[in-house]
């Protein structure tokens, strides 16, 4: 069978409008190449400050980019047919979302850098330019429409941080955490590479919304390619939770935390997390929408998939966390548990399509998440000194009192990761949990609440280590001097860290409008947005853009009530 | 009595060598042969997306393998550069050896 809507798209040349999907992504291979140029004439032994203030300001500008299409992206008349470029890439609301938190979480972490490096007398170039690398993956992974781009833009992403974890070469704990990292990041890419193969087998297509298409001939598990398309979607999901760090494919990140440039840490532990929920939202939800597949709770779907991992997420990375001695690793602990805590939200908006606008709880929860941790990995950056770097609890004493402005900051981020008010994790926490009750109040699935209750309870044991490091810093003795590494990069870093964290704790409205506007233009849906319509109660749709986003789907908007 | 290979036969051989590239990752010590596993589980989906394309008469499987082929390259370059600052470190390349970050 000869992939007819290929052949029809090869006929047709791209519109000029199609090159918009591409400019966020253009922007950054702009900024690398310069880049390159620049670092060829850098006079040797001066410092390479520059390098970082250039990428930081050239992903920022593609952040402004962003912003700056966000209105044409969720245009209907922009360009009318389907992903550009021959159904390779999306161009909405929900890409340029992320897009955008990609570039800040990589130019905050940038901005941490400089001291480090000098400090381990490994100022190159290479460093920034593998960082800016990875968010071009980072930013084609959020517009992906086809297994093809997404699997590319994968490995675009993950191999440039394999090089950057072991990047200061006289440390033999980054070669370990390099390798480590490439061993299981490879398994990981080579199992998801196999669930797409099977799922091409099956679908005929790898195109996202041609494989939800041609697989509703599949739905009967009675059907030859049923469990192949199952096991390929068994094994696309393990890749997508291996890059998030949930809960059976953990293992690797409290060693690579621990052994990687600790800036470097702040852009793995965020962008990495909020750019494959990104992505696997995007696959689960446009590929795999039957009801068959998506399981709902305990017919053994991807939902309840994402069910189980939440769970043992929540649990296992927040006890874990709680014994932890070193804080780099008890920050890589609590990332899993964040990682649960952010699958709640997705098995939550997506047990059902009624409560797919839910999502814009995951997408907050990222912005949160995103400010709280850089800024942690920030500060933990500012005392890494060569030889002389914070590594335990005990040796975090005194410090808040020595520097009262890092120790008012990460005071600042550990309230948000713990969840407390009045700043942004609060929220993110709130909207997350308010999600799953409103979808239990709603559908009665007493698995939903059983997984918000558990989301509670283990916040409250995240609440106990993240305060521990507080109370060491302003409560225990000093046992050894840790000079710090005075760079004014890392004080602007950790400032706007924080000053983002409060703000969008305290005025979350235009974070709130954002996410969801991002959510409502996610393209290629099938069902979810029109019937989300009928929600009402704290998201008050826009009806016209939820018709607009599934024109296709009309009728259901009347139920039938004769059958 | 003539015989012809089947889509089935290639999709065993082909979850044939994936499994053995994913053992002999968990169980191989030397970080060399582990890469090498590494590579065969890449190319033993390669064979199944060529198997799926050759059977449905289409292109998009051939694509694909091609894309995969560049990637194993890329990685096989960070691969070998990262054993090469593991020897650097431990004077061996065996994994065991690698059991620094563990308290």
């Amino acid at each position: 069978m000869l992939s007819t809507f290929n052949t029809l798209a090869l006929l047709t040349p791209p519109e000029a409008a199609e090159f918009l999907s591409v400019i966020p992504a253009a922007m950054v291979t702009i900024v690398v190449v310069a880049f390159i140029l620049i670092d060829m004439f850098h006079r040797q032994g001066t410092p390479r400050d520059y390098l970082a203030y250039f990428s930081v300001i050239g992903l920022a500008a593609t952040a402004a980019g962003c912003w700056y299409l966000w209105d044409t992206a969720a245009d209907p008349e922009v360009f009318a047919y389907g992903p550009a470029f021959f159904g390779m890439l999306y161009f909405d609301q929900f890409a340029l979302f992320f897009a955008a938190l990609a570039c800040i979480s990589g130019a905050l972490a940038m901005l941490c850098s400089p001291a480090l490096l000098q400090s381990h007398r490994m100022d190159r170039g290479e460093y920034y330019l593998l960082i800016l690398f990875s968010v071009i993956g980072m930013i084609v992974m959020t517009s992906a429409a086809d297994l093809l781009t997404l699997f590319i833009a994968l490995e675009l992403m993950s191999i440039p941080i394999y090089v950057v974890a072991g990047f200061l070469r006289k440390d033999s704990r980054g070669a370990e955490a390099s390798m480590k990292y490439f061993i299981l990041g490879s398994i990981s890419a080579a199992l998801m590479l196999y669930g797409i193969a099977l799922i091409y087998g099956a679908a005929g297509t790898t195109n996202l919304e041609m494989i939800s298409q041609n697989l509703i001939y599949i739905t009967d598990s009675g059907h030859e390619a049923y469990p192949m398309v199952i096991l390929g979607m068994v094994l696309i999901m393990s890749g997508f939770i291996f890059k998030v760090a949930g809960v059976p494919f953990h293992i690797w990140a409290p060693d690579v935390y621990s052994g990687s440039p600790t800036p470097a840490v702040g852009f793995m532990a965020t962008a990495f997390k909020a750019i494959a929920f990104a992505a696997m939202l995007r696959v689960m939800v446009v590929a795999f929408p039957a009801e068959v597949f998506r399981g709902g709770f305990f017919g053994l779907g991807w939902i309840d998939v994402a069910f189980f991992v939440a769970f043992a997420s929540m649990v296992l990375g927040n006890f874990v966390a709680v014994v932890q001695k070193s804080v780099k690793r008890m920050l890589a602990y609590s990332s899993i548990a964040h990682a649960g805590y952010i699958m709640v939200g997705f098995v939550a908006a997506n047990s059902h399509p009624d409560f797919y606008l839910h999502n814009d709880a995951i997408l907050f929860y990222a912005v949160a998440y995103v400010f709280a941790v850089v800024g942690a990995f920030g500060v933990l950056s500012y005392f890494g000194r060569r030889g002389r770097a914070v590594e335990t609890f005990d040796d975090l004493g005194e410090l808040g009192l020595k520097y009262p402005f890092m120790g008012l900051v990460m005071g600042i981020f550990m309230f948000s990761a713990a969840g407390f008010p009045p700043t942004a994790g609060f929220l993110g926490k709130f909207y997350i949990f308010r999600s799953g009750v409103d979808v239990y109040a709603q559908s009665g699935e007493t698995a939903m609440l059983v997984l918000v209750i558990v989301g509670v309870l283990t916040s409250v044991v995240g609440a106990y280590y993240y305060l521990k490091v507080l109370v060491y810093m302003y409560m225990k003795p000093a046992k050894k001097e840790f000079p710090p590494l005075e760079h004014k990069g890392t004080r602007w870093a950790v400032a706007i860290c924080a000053a983002a964290t409060l703000y969008i704790g305290m005025f979350p409205a235009q974070t709130i409008d954002i996410s969801r506007d991002a959510v409502m233009d996610m393209s290629g849906v099938p069902t979810g947005a029109p019937e989300g319509a009928e929600i009402g109660g704290p998201h008050d749709v826009d009806i016209q853009a939820v018709i607009r986003a599934g024109e296709v789907r009309l009728e259901e908007l009347v139920p039938d009530e004769d059958e | 009595m003539s015989w012809e290979p089947t889509l089935a036969h290639f999709l065993i051989l082909s979850a044939a060598v994936f499994s053995i590239g994913l053992v002999g990752v968990m169980i191989r010590r030397n970080a060399i042969i582990v890469f090498m596993s590494i590579e065969l589980m890449l190319n033993s989906v390669n064979l199944s997306f060529i198997a799926f394309a050759r059977y449905r008469f289409e292109m998009d499987g051939h694509v694909f393998a091609f894309f995969v082929m560049a990637v194993a390259a890329a990685e096989a370059a960070v691969a070998l550069a990262i054993v090469i600052h593991v020897f650097r470190h431990k004077r061996s390349v065996s994994v065991d050896e690698l059991a620094d970050l563990k308290y």
